[in-house]
């Protein structure tokens, strides 16, 4: 039997048994879940089965993040090589006749402000890459973007009112990295929710077919929270 | 120094009031960056949250040390 489904079996004893809140469980020797694949320690990593430390706004207290999704490292390079080229650009300024008319003051400044607004750039594109994540709870799958400075955009839907799961890995890019876009219909109020670009989507897939299943097997047996 | 051909005045004042202008601006936007940490890292605690929010804070502290900076040597 797959992993998650032992683990979150198990979890479910634990709520109705003893109460055991999340950060128990995760204590407890019978969750090892250091040892199962897919956990990863790396804060960067963009697929990681069982989270230590993950907590998200509206979190009932009895959830357990089973799933922290991002897009997969990869999709990074174009920018990551932006900033690379921006951060030598200065380099060659001098090359430029133009530059040379200017005050050696001003040339400083000029070239103050170019590494300014590259670390801006790349800033912001980490901040966008690492908070847009996805999650998949033992209750919900969750969605959180970030779409500028300002605005952000939650949505979620319950496990039970997933009708449909459809993985699309479109690339030959896509293909060799192994990562492309799980498609979620919900019979919730946002119809589609897009997990796009993430590691081991089959993975993705196959994990929210078993949280379904324990989903019903939960409703059968009367234990749903 | 370069003049403006027509008025007959260096164009070096203007250009320092003008990225003086622009570090005001960028300073705002550095404040900004560093609110967006804090709503980012109250949505979503994924356990580094404080690395984050101190190269945000360091982000606005050197915009606002080169705006001094500028102001002094142009």
């Amino acid at each position: 039997m797959p992993d998650v489904f032992n683990f979150k079996k198990n979890a479910k004893i634990g709520h109705t048994e003893g109460k055991m809140s999340v950060s128990a469980k995760a204590n407890d020797s019978d969750f090892d879940k250091h040892s199962l694949p897919g956990h990863s320690h790396n804060p960067l990593a963009a697929f990681c089965y069982y989270p230590d430390h993950v907590n998200f706004v509206n979190q009932e207290p009895e959830e357990a993040v089973v799933l922290l999704l991002r897009r997969h490292p990869i999709t990074n390079l174009k920018w990551l090589a932006f900033a690379f080229l921006s951060i030598l650009a200065p380099a060659f300024f001098t090359v430029l006749s133009p530059f040379e008319g200017i005050p050696a003051r001003f040339q400083l400044i000029f070239v103050v402000i170019w590494y300014l607004l590259t670390f801006a750039y790349t800033f912001e594109k980490f901040l966008s890459w690492y908070f847009n994540v996805n999650i998949v709870t033992d209750e919900r799958i969750i969605e959180v973007d970030f779409i500028n400075l300002v605005y952000r955009e939650i949505t979620d839907a319950n496990i039970d009112q997933i009708q449909d799961v459809t993985v699309e890995i479109g690339s030959a890019a896509r293909t060799f990295f192994n990562y492309g876009d799980v498609i979620i219909q919900t019979a919730a109020q946002v119809p589609k929710i897009e997990f796009d670009a993430v590691p081991r989507p089959d993975e993705v897939a196959k994990i929210l077919r078993e949280l379904r299943v324990e989903e019903e097997v939960e409703k059968l047996e009367g234990r749903v929270r | 120094m370069q003049e403006i051909p027509i008025l007959g005045v260096s164009v070096w004042p203007f250009l320092k009031y003008g990225i003086l202008f622009g570090f005001l601006l960028y300073i705002i936007f550095a404040v900004v960056v560093v609110r967006q940490v804090k709503l980012m890292t109250k949505t979503l605690e994924l356990g580094h949250e404080g690395v984050i929010k101190a190269l945000s804070l360091i982000h606005l502290i050197a915009a606002v040390l080169i705006f001094f900076f500028t102001a002094a040597i142009l």
